[in-house]
């Protein structure tokens, strides 16, 4: 079981999410913008944190940049995209900025959990 | 952008007095060729910069003077023929120049102009792309998800969980659907394809029951719709006129903080109703008010809303339609104000207007 932290500012898509997560056995935590999730990072210290990119207040980009300048806790905290933004040049610029996994909307639901479970393995 | 003016203006005068100085020249000093040609390539360089009506209007001065020239005597020692032929020959020099010239800048403009066309629409079917790609994918993701979670239930689904789901659905599905129309009627108003039939619409009842429509679903923002200055009806398309509301008030929610009063005003001005869309949202950065009405623009402040960026272009297009028009006051962080005004009449017949059945579906 591992808390991960769901950040998305769809309701509908977080509820699914959230809802698989706890399928799986795991503890889902939610915020529903950038700015939320950041200090639930901070607080709540999840194992992974799933993460939208185009959000209000703060986006995906900076939620992850400000994580990893967080501390040394931080920086190795698996970190998944979880983004509507397909295009291959924007997978690239998510992945070169750090992040563990980009997986596109919309979601292979079948593989959501699987994706998580092999990055909290390692 | 006031010192090209300036330069311009200065070259012009600069200009002229060359030209009128070169024609006077020609006309009294006709033996001493040098001098005659002295003033052409300055002169040629100036038909470069100016309009099309100011290089005529020289030239015809410059002959006029040249011509009067003739009457005047000769000087007594110059030869006949080498005063004519050196008049005729500057003149011809300077137009038939002066014409190549003109072709050419003429015809680098057109090039330049078809080029910068041609970059535009190309970068807006790239922004087009885009936009789509990103803009169904989120509705989809939720399609797809109650789908495959109500796929995954073992036990017997309460009639809640179900009701919350079918819901989450059709909402993902009407947004889907609003942005396909909005992309047809954006490849129509391309065109110039959109019909309007006009006939008379109640605006009082339009716009309360629009505002009573976003109140639902808008549960956090206050809208206040006060109509009583408006004139009860007027003559336009129903469909298109509801378009234009309805897409005013949903920005001014859209793009203002919950809790915030979205505010609907109307006044009659003459013979043109004029409504007023004000909310108290993040604003329109300056820079990008001049193209707020561009298709697929979008404000630089409006990251992580979803939008598809012709919303703006089409009730732009359905204002003038109606013979009316659209005026934005916006101040980045504290809010914007959407003015719209038609004609109480509608709209003067104009040959792009069909009376047809109006082409713009109900809204669901």
């Amino acid at each position: 079981m591992a808390r991960i932290l769901c950040i998305d500012d769809e309701a509908a898509i977080r509820r699914l999410i959230v809802e698989e997560l706890r399928d799986a056995g795991h503890e889902p935590i939610e915020a529903a913008d950038g700015e939320t999730g950041l200090a639930l990072i901070a607080s709540q210290r999840p194992d992974l944190v799933l993460c939208d990119i185009s959000m209000p207040k703060l986006d995906g980009y900076q939620v992850l940049e400000r994580m990893r300048a967080l501390g040394p806790d931080f920086r190795l905290m698996p970190f998944v995209y979880l983004s509507a933004m397909a295009e291959p040049r924007q997978v690239t610029a998510g992945k070169r900025l750090g992040a563990d996994d980009y997986i596109t909307k919309p979601i292979a639901f079948e593989e959501l959990v699987a994706t998580i479970e092999r990055r909290l393995r390692r | 952008m006031w010192r090209a003016i300036f330069r311009k203006k200065l070259f012009i005068a600069i200009m002229t007095a060359q030209f009128m100085i070169f024609a006077f020249d020609t006309t009294t000093r006709a033996d001493d060729v040098s001098i005659g040609f002295l003033y052409t390539i300055p002169t040629l360089m100036g038909f470069l910069i100016i309009e099309r009506g100011l290089q005529i209007t020289i030239v015809v001065l410059s002959i006029t003077l040249i011509l009067t020239g003739c009457f005047f005597p000769v000087p007594i020692e110059t030869d006949l023929l080498v005063f004519f032929a050196n008049r005729v020959l500057s003149i011809i020099t300077v137009l038939i120049t002066g014409i190549m010239v003109n072709y050419r800048v003429r015809m680098e403009q057109t090039l330049g102009d078809a080029l910068a066309k041609e970059r535009k629409a190309s970068a807006m079917q790239r922004a087009f792309v885009s936009m789509v790609s990103h803009e169904f994918r989120t509705p989809l993701t939720i399609i797809d998800g109650e789908a495959y979670r109500m796929g995954k239930v073992k036990q017997a689904v309460s009639p809640e969980d179900l009701q919350t789901r079918v819901k989450s659905i059709r909402q993902a599905v009407s947004r889907m659907i609003v942005l396909i129309e909005r992309i047809l009627y954006t490849s129509r108003a391309f065109d110039n394809k959109i019909s309007m039939h006009l006939e008379r619409v109640n605006l009082w009842t339009l716009l309360k029951s629009i505002g009573r429509q976003h109140s639902e679903v808008a549960l956090s923002h206050q809208i206040k719709v006060n109509v009583h200055d408006l004139p009860v009806s007027i003559r336009a398309d129903r469909n298109l006129v509801t378009y234009i509301l309805d897409n005013l008030i949903g920005n001014a929610i859209k793009y203002s903080p919950e809790g915030s009063v979205v505010e609907v005003t109307g006044q009659t001005n003459g013979t043109m109703a004029v409504i007023a869309v004000r909310d108290q949202g993040i604003g329109i950065p300056e820079a990008d008010l001049p193209n707020l009405f561009e298709p697929y623009y979008r404000g630089g402040n409006v990251a992580g809303i979803s939008g598809s960026g012709v919303g703006l272009y089409l009730v732009e297009t359905f204002v003038r339609m109606h013979g009316g028009r659209i005026l934005v006051e916006s101040v980045e962080g504290q809010g914007s104000v959407f003015t719209v005004q038609m004609p109480v009449a509608g709209a003067e017949p104009a040959p792009a207007v069909s009376t047809g059945e109006s082409s713009f579906p109900d809204k669901q």
